[in-house]
């Protein structure tokens, strides 16, 4: 029975990864760049929850949304801004540029918070179970693991069924033809941008539900995302659900039976991936 | 002229020990070692394309490397320095063959996993001192009194040193080559550039210079610990005074270290500041000066040294 036990936690872990890497799959798969502060929008996400939360005293919910909308806001502005005056065939300039901007939210962070461990508190939510006879698993990281899912959902649909989703896909599939058809590439990688952080806000809040954050969260963060996207192969929002999956299948396991290695074996696990199959578990051969 | 300038600058630099105190060469010490390393990551980076976030874990091994051949082999700390130098090259080769799978973005955060990975086993091994590290062995190879002029002399060496192989690298084929690889990489395997062995090269040597910067960073310090040695906070400041000195500049890592240590200084009484400042730098200088602050010479075209890529 502890091996189904050891699965359904890894699996739900999974979901929240999984989580942390969608939204640097989107920005990959459309921009064609990394985006190092990927950890710092999750991590400054949940720190905008938790500021709204316990200095100005609001609703739980309401600060949820609040962050939500804030870092979409944050994540459009600094494309549009910034990011996008440095896009172009090579990705380096943006890798760099995402790199300085990362330091400084994390270092942002640590001056207004200070570098102490914060948490959003979700009363009794935190500890309940359900009983499955010989297993019990947590009502808070199922709920955590049924939004992941959700969300991949969502993103699936409004890529495949709106307007917006229609033109990031074409954008993703030629960029310079999309900017002759009359349509502002700005524009859509700033609304890309603003998702993606959006998206790794609510990760971070979920984070900071599940345990505790510190300004110096993001670049572990950040290295999950990673890790995530590539283990389940690139140019899929599915592939990322199924890295996510495995490699909080792989921490949980690892954890159990090694207590001591941290991220070791999700580290390791990227290494084998790369040496074994390249294009991901998702399995579409794709330039990298 | 220019040479008798920089033969009066060496000579005034070597003989700084003789009239500076202890904090000044502390200071100087520690500016040396920043600039080796930005030149030993900019070698790769900024002349080849080839650009790492995981150059901290050179650092440490280079470290740990000296620590262990100096408590293991019995080594001279100034035979292990170099040799750390050399481990550090070797180790780098061996983890080529899954590195050299990755490209661009992908390289980058892949040498980030590396050093975490590195991090991690010398945190879990007890030969290593574990998570609380250890303490020089060899500290007794060199008299007391000399210990800091002598540390500060190595890392005078090797940030010369690593000066010059970079410009000595980049007036030969080799650099052309380099070079060529960076603007067009079909173009240059069209006239016979073998991508996989130039990048190799610059990377191996990279790592061993960055190796033998971090020794002599931590022969100074007398004792390692893995957190400090496989900082990432070590790659943000070679990444930051490279880009705003300019990168594939021969020029930038000392201009790029020159305005860190005015800000970390000047900023010293306010907390995080001067890394919100250096990393604001960083982002103008991509901004309004992609070349950094060496660019600054060509445009007002006063420069007499054509270094540039």
């Amino acid at each position: 029975m502890i091996v189904v036990d050891v699965i359904l936690n890894g699996l739900m872990l999974g979901g929240l990864y999984a989580l942390f890497g969608l939204g640097l799959s989107l920005i990959f798969g459309v921009m064609k760049i990394a985006n190092i502060a990927h950890g710092e929008f999750a991590i400054g996400g949940a720190f905008l929850a938790i500021a709204a939360a316990i200095f100005l005293g609001a609703p739980l919910w309401l600060a949820v949304i609040g962050a939500l909308i804030l870092s979409f806001v944050i994540g459009f502005g600094l494309q549009l801004v910034l990011v996008n005056r440095v896009m172009g065939d090579d990705p380096v300039p943006a890798l760099l540029m995402t790199f300085g901007l990362s330091i400084i939210i994390q270092n942002l962070l640590v001056e207004l918070f200070g570098a102490d461990n914060r948490s959003l508190d979700i009363g009794p939510l935190a500890t309940a179970g359900i009983d499955l006879g010989p297993v019990s698993i947590g009502v808070f990281p199922l709920i955590l693991f049924v939004v992941a899912i959700a969300l991949f959902a969502a993103l699936h649909w409004m890529l495949h069924h709106t307007k917006a989703g229609r033109n990031i896909r074409a954008t993703s599939d030629d960029p310079d033809m999309v900017g002759m058809m009359g349509m502002e590439r700005a524009h859509i990688f700033a609304i890309v941008m603003g998702v993606s952080a959006a998206l790794a806000a609510l990760a971070g809040i979920m984070l900071a539900m599940r345990g505790s954050i510190t300004p110096f969260s993001g670049a572990e963060r950040l290295l999950i995302a990673f890790e995530v996207i590539v283990i389940g192969g690139l140019g899929s929002i599915w592939g990322s659900l199924l890295g996510g999956l495995a490699l909080g299948l792989v921490h949980v396991i690892a954890l159990r039976l090694d207590p001591s290695s941290g991220p070791l074996y999700g580290h390791l696990l990227l290494l084998a991936i790369l040496l074994l199959r390249p294009e991901g578990l998702a399995g579409r051969k794709a330039q990298r | 002229m220019m040479r008798i300038l920089l033969a009066l600058a060496t000579a005034a630099l070597i003989a700084l020990p003789f009239f500076a105190d202890r904090g000044t060469m502390f200071l100087a010490m520690e500016i040396l070692v920043i600039i080796a390393l930005a030149q030993a990551w900019n070698l790769p980076a900024g002349y080849g394309g080839l650009l790492s976030l995981g150059h901290h874990g050179f650092i440490g091994l280079g470290g740990y490397a000296l620590y262990v051949l100096s408590r293991d082999l019995g080594l001279h700390v100034l035979v292990a320095i170099p040799a750390a130098g050399i481990v550090t090259g070797l180790l780098a080769l061996a983890i080529t063959p899954v590195l050299f799978r990755l490209r661009a973005v992908y390289f980058a955060v892949g040498m980030w996993v590396v050093a975490e990975i590195i991090r991690i086993l010398v945190m879990r091994s007890d030969w290593l001192g574990g998570a609380s590290g250890m303490p020089l062995a060899g500290a007794r190879d060199i008299p007391r009194a000399w210990m800091l002029p002598t540390a500060y002399w190595l890392a005078l060496a090797t940030a010369l040193g690593a000066t010059v192989l970079v410009w000595g690298l980049m007036r030969s084929d080799f650099g052309l080559r380099l070079k060529a690889l960076r603007d067009d990489e079909i173009a240059a395997r069209s006239i016979g550039v073998a991508p996989n062995r130039v990048r190799l090269t610059v990377f191996v040597l990279s790592a061993a210079m960055t190796g033998m910067a971090g020794a002599v960073s931590y022969f100074s310090a007398l004792f390692i610990t893995p957190l400090g040695a496989f900082d990432i906070g070590w790659v943000v400041i070679i990444v930051f005074v490279t880009i705003i000195g300019g990168m594939g500049r021969l020029s930038g890592p000392f201009l790029g270290a020159a305005l860190y240590f005015i800000l970390r200084e000047g900023l010293a009484d306010f907390g995080n500041w001067y890394l919100i400042a250096l990393g604001t730098s960083a982002v103008l200088a991509m901004l309004v000066l992609p070349g950094g602050l060496a660019s600054l010479g060509d445009r007002f075209n006063f420069s007499k040294t054509k270094e540039q890529s």
